[in-house]
């Protein structure tokens, strides 16, 4: 689970990696730069060039936090299955990687078997076999290895309590190695989007002989094709160069064009985009997995044809909201939810984030991807600017005929999308409708403290969400589902919504396999949680992402909405 | 200081035509700060209104027209993304600075005089702690302090208000030190003697024969103290800690300005060159204060000879 803001600046691995997942260059339909950069034929040979803000701290396969096996790792971990490299929708697919096929599941969806693929090997020449798939698994249940993402430890059947490998010689009996090409996952509930799942870090392989706990990540074993030649300052400059064991015929996957790959980080946003944008010497060939175009720097490349045909364009699936707390005074009255939902002003909010390229307005809370079973509703028509005699009325209604002061948290990092810029144009778009918005700025952790905590929780604040892998699932379940709020600690169910039609209906889509008929369900279980108006959705987040000039073969999925590094060639 | 001398001192800063330039543009600057609202009437604008049919919403939110999107409308232009009138924001963020930088100045004053004066009056412990404290005062990283201490203060708290505090409490160090040294010299003087024989107490030795001795060096320093002052809040401000959206200050608009300064260089000249000129004006206005106060310039600016004793002293 993921809500961007917690976590993408943290700078946690897990974080910096998500962001670094995908690369940035062509999908959806109204990309027009796509093109740009697919002159001739993508060839073998030369240096890619990649530059980073973050640096890859942990390149550790059980520490790294990604969706769907993350960018610059994916490069180097192999996993049982993984997202389809192909632009737009096509990508967000989950196709096999390691294994034959996304999976076996048992007629209710708690077993799930896999068959290895032939000749697997790592960068020595070894053979990957199941129990070094097992091995890794284990290793992300270590104290000292944490990092990842949580469901392998909420879904495996003694997930909860097993320790590792360190400490726990025996093993993880639920995880199955009936031959050295076989392995079954015995889960607790039934996962239909366990494939899902499989496409993360933790599900690489990682030999028992050569691992060297929290070291393992100076040189991981690899298993994808290239292995790490050079790892300087704690992932700051990371080099990697060809495994000559990894054979394309094992992977459709990952196109593997460049000879070298050189990953530069701790480089500032700016300058990683002057560089790109100017492409003298190496920087031609270079590009960027986590630095997205800011709306001044768009506002620059519009102008220049050259340069805004090397602009990628991608959409992750990812959600900017407001959030209520219906525990909190008057946010109880459903009538004051639907007032604000009505005279939300989304053309002012899509031009505080950066104008109508970087964000679209949003009338649902599942993002527009067919995989996460979008259905188009509108429960609160509020047009483009909001529906004030409508949100008047209601008010008229709930009690409050000479309108209503209410006071919105919001993060007072800059730029950010819980921002000040966001906070005021929700505060100046509800005036118009007789709500004075007071505005309670908090700093970033503070902040973050204060809406995820059922004590402090405010009344209504701005928020965000994205999902580690594109289904409607991870997106519906951590904020909706009655049985996750969290009473002490870290809770993400902000409406504190615990409806037993909704928890059934999450357990029901869980146990389908068949992923479209799942989504199907998300989608229409997302209009029916809309209606009760416990969020208002205000934009889908659009990535703009340079890359240099010397690139070809871009491809950007819906999965990740940025530029696939596997699949780029320099040549 | 006599009617007389206060005239002289006016003579002297009127002949130096720099001071007078930086009085004028401070004067102007208060007047439209103070006018604010009566500006922007007559514009028919205000801080706060969206206006997103003035920016190219496609482009990143650059304000459509040149120069930042100037029009008889909006006679600055307007702020990218939002559309919001610029004109109403610098008037009104010139509220801000002004108010912050001269509230802080007095506090920084008045704090560092009472504290000199008890330091260089008081017996030999009291000045102990207090001239340490000064020094205390003088090396703490102020900055970081003012953040950390803009931070745990509730939102509640009017912004303006806590800067001025926070601004003031961090500095009066330097007025408190030079008071001191002058109340120490002062104090050995023949007058100081003569009234101490004659019976006075400390408090009116302070308040009669030592405060109008110290008023040169203090409006001097205070001179000095402004500009840095309006730097201060503008610095806050543009790191996100100073006064809060959607209230408007030049060091906030310089801070989500900076990215703009190609697309948009309007945006960011202007916030910069407010502060600037003010900051410009106030240092030459001070300059001018100063060489006014001291009767060593007297002669350099050729007016105003005739001194009389005790400003020999200042």
């Amino acid at each position: 689970m993921r809500p961007w803001s917690v976590s993408s600046r943290r700078a946690s691995a897990a974080a910096a990696v998500l962001a670094l997942v995908g690369g940035a260059a062509a999908c959806g339909p109204k990309d027009s730069g796509a093109k740009a950069g697919d002159t001739g034929a993508p060839r073998k040979g030369g240096t890619l060039t990649v530059l980073n803000q973050a640096a890859q701290e942990d390149f550790d396969p059980a520490r790294l936090y990604t969706s769907g096996g993350g960018n610059v790792p994916s490069l180097v971990f192999r996993t049982l299955t993984t997202r389809n490299r192909e632009n737009g929708a096509a990508g967000s697919k989950v196709v096999p990687d390691l294994a034959t096929n996304t999976g076996e599941p048992s007629v209710n969806a708690t077993v799930w078997t896999y068959h290895l693929k032939d000749g697997l090997k790592y960068e020595d020449g070894t053979t990957i076999t199941s129990a070094d798939i097992k091995y890794g698994i284990e290793r992300s249940f270590a104290a000292e290895l944490s990092g990842g993402a949580p469901y392998l430890r909420d879904w495996l059947v003694g997930g909860t309590d097993y320790q590792g490998p360190y400490k726990d010689k025996g093993g993880l009996d639920s995880i199955e190695t009936p031959d050295a090409k076989t392995i079954v996952f015995h889960l607790n509930k039934p996962e239909g989007e366990f494939p899902y799942l499989a496409t993360q870090t933790s599900f690489a392989p990682v030999p028992q002989a050569k691992d060297a706990g929290t070291k393992y990540e100076n040189h991981p074993i690899s298993s994808g094709p290239y292995k790490v030649q050079k790892n300087e300052n704690d992932g700051e400059h990371i080099v990697l160069v060809r495994n000559t064991y990894w054979s394309a015929k094992t992977d459709s996957e990952r196109k593997a064009y460049p000879d070298k790959i050189d990953v530069q980080s701790g480089l500032d946003a700016a300058v990683i985009n002057q560089r790109l944008t100017t492409g003298s010497g190496k920087d031609a060939a270079a590009v960027t997995t986590d630095t997205n175009l800011t709306a001044a720097e768009l506002a620059k490349i519009t102008g220049d044809k050259t340069l805004a045909s090397r602009v990628g364009t991608g959409h992750f699936g990812y959600t900017d909201y407001i959030a209520f707390n219906p525990k909190v005074k008057p946010f109880d009255n459903a009538k004051v939810r639907e007032a604000i939902s009505y005279a939300i002003n989304r053309t002012t909010v899509v031009n505080a984030l950066g104008g109508s390229s970087l964000a679209e307005p949003a009338t649902t809370y599942l993002p527009e991807q067919a995989s996460f079973g979008y259905l188009a509703y509108d429960a609160f028509p509020a047009g483009s600017t909001g529906n004030a005699a409508k949100a008047k009325a209601l008010l008229k209604e709930a009690g409050y005929p000479d309108g209503l002061t209410i006071t919105l948290t919001h993060d007072l990092t800059k730029n950010d999308e819980q921002g000040p810029d966001v906070a005021t144009a929700v505060q100046e778009g509800l005036k118009a409708a007789g709500i004075t918005v007071k505005l309670d700025g908090q700093e970033h952790s503070a902040f973050g403290e204060k809406i995820h905590n059922l004590k402090t929780e405010p009344g209504i604040f701005l928020t965000g969400w994205g999902a580690d892998w594109p289904s409607g699932g991870p997106f519906l379940a951590p904020i909706f589902d009655g049985r996750q709020i969290v009473k002490d600690g870290w809770n993400f169910n902000n409406a504190q919504l615990n409806d037993a039609s909704v928890n059934k209906e999450i357990d029901e889509i869980n146990k389908l396999t068949d992923l479209t008929a799942a989504a199907k369900r998300w989608g229409a279980l997302d209009k029916k949680i809309g209606e009760q108006a416990l969020t208002v959705p205000l934009v889908h987040p659009v990535y703009k992402r340079l890359y240099g000039k010397d690139i070809k073969n871009v491809v950007i999925s819906d999965w990740t909405g940025v530029l696939d590094i596997s699949q780029v060639s320099v040549k | 200081m006599s009617t007389e001398g206060r005239g002289q001192v006016w003579r002297r800063l009127r002949a130096q035509r720099a001071a007078v330039a930086g009085g004028a543009v401070i004067a102007t600057l208060v007047l439209v700060a103070v006018a604010a609202p009566l500006f922007t009437a007559i514009e028919g604008q205000n801080t706060t209104a969206y206006h997103p049919e003035l920016v190219d919403s496609a482009a990143g939110g650059v304000p459509l027209g040149s120069f930042g999107g100037i029009s008889a409308d909006h006679w600055l232009g307007v702020e990218p993304g939002t559309g919001r009138d610029l004109f109403a924001r610098l008037i009104y963020g010139a509220r801000i600075s002004l108010g912050v930088a001269i509230g802080a100045t007095v506090v920084q004053v008045l704090l560092g005089v009472v504290i000199g004066l008890a330091a260089g009056l008081g017996n030999r412990f009291l000045d102990e702690l207090l001239s340490r404290t000064t020094d205390v005062m003088l090396a703490l990283p102020s900055l970081v302090f003012a953040i950390a201490l803009l931070a745990v203060v509730p939102a509640g708290f009017p912004r303006p208000v806590l800067l001025v505090l926070v601004i003031g409490l961090l500095g009066w160090g330097g007025t408190s030190r030079i008071v001191r040294a002058q109340v120490l010299t002062l104090k050995s003087l023949d007058y100081v003697a003569a009234a101490r024989l004659g019976g006075s107490g400390t408090w009116r030795i302070a308040r009669r024969e030592l405060l109008p001795s110290l008023a040169a060096p203090v409006i001097t320093y205070a001179a000095v103290l402004l500009p840095l002052n309006i730097n201060s809040e503008a610095g806050l401000s543009f790191l996100g800690i100073g006064v809060q959206p959607p209230t408007p200050s030049w060091g906030q608009m310089l801070s989500s300005a900076t990215t703009w300064y190609e697309a948009d260089p309007a945006y960011v000249l202007l916030p910069a060159g407010f502060l600037l000129v003010t900051v410009v004006g106030f240092t030459l206005l001070g300059e001018g204060v100063r060489t006014a106060l001291d009767p060593r310039a007297a002669s350099r600016l050729r007016v105003g000879t005739g001194r009389k004793r005790e400003e020999a002293s200042v």
